[in-house]
């Protein structure tokens, strides 16, 4: 499934008696989809994250990712990843430069802690989409 | 060089790795040359979509690498206009003659 939010799950689990095994959703520091994990988490759902890096945005000059990055030596997309990782989510970047699809997945040689866990998941805003999309109003048609 | 990616079990017993490549834009001969790069320096799960109009640039990447088709988890999606039973059938068929597969390891409802 993609972009399945909690009602529409429960409505399949009524109607077929199963549930997905993957839910790809939108899912990045500005927007962390606490209560949407939490549901695929009591469900066995895993959560895979759609444009984890935010398209590389505004994001990369984020202050709070940049402090992290300089105390574990690697750069906000690391970070970024390693958060999604250690949420248990499956993050997909996009990249097609060869050097940063391996910056991209070097990230299993470090592990953030409880505060840094805890300063990425401030960021996460109400309004934190990147595109407004909001399932509930938008088809991918 | 090559990364090990760890890997997760979903709830039927399908093991697939933590991160994956997306694909969305990356199309044609650029596209071929993105997601095969992406394999070899160790990526084995590719996000595509029937939308994203490269299920051929990730089949034609998947022959140009020397991993196995088994080693790899390949995701398209199905595209909200076409989610009727009927409609559905046809779109995996055409998915899987663009990429020419045999089959994608998760067809998520887009």
């Amino acid at each position: 499934m993609s972009n399945f939010l909690p009602e529409y799950l429960e409505r399949l689990k009524k109607d077929t008696g199963v549930l997905p095994t993957v839910n790809q959703v939108e899912l990045h520091p500005f927007f962390n989809q606490k209560e949407q994990r939490k549901y695929h988490e009591e469900h066995d759902i895993i959560t895979e994250s759609w444009s984890p890096l935010y398209r590389a945005g505004d994001i990369f000059k984020n202050e709070v990712l940049q402090s992290i990055a300089n105390k574990y030596k690697k750069t906000i997309p690391q970070v970024i990843l390693r958060w999604h990782y250690q949420l248990g989510a499956i993050s997909i970047p996009r990249s097609s430069s060869p050097p940063r699809q391996l910056e991209n997945i070097s990230v299993f040689d470090f592990a953030l802690d409880y505060e840094d866990m805890e300063s990425i998941d401030k960021l996460t805003r109400p309004d934190g989409r990147i595109n407004d999309q909001d399932p509930a109003v938008y088809e991918e048609f | 060089m090559n990364q090990q990616i760890p890997e997760v079990t979903l709830h039927d017993g399908l093991r697939i790795p933590s991160i994956g490549i997306g694909t969305a834009t990356l199309r044609g001969i650029d596209g071929v040359s993105a997601i095969s790069n992406a394999i070899e320096n160790g990526y084995r799960l590719i996000d595509s979509a029937y939308n994203y109009e490269n299920e051929g640039a990730v089949g034609e990447a998947i022959r140009k690498t020397s991993i196995s088709r088994q080693a790899l988890r390949i995701t398209s999606k199905l595209p909200g206009r076409y989610h009727t039973y009927q409609n559905a059938v046809k779109t995996i068929q055409e998915s899987l003659y663009r990429a020419n597969l045999d089959y994608y390891d998760l067809y998520l409802i887009h």
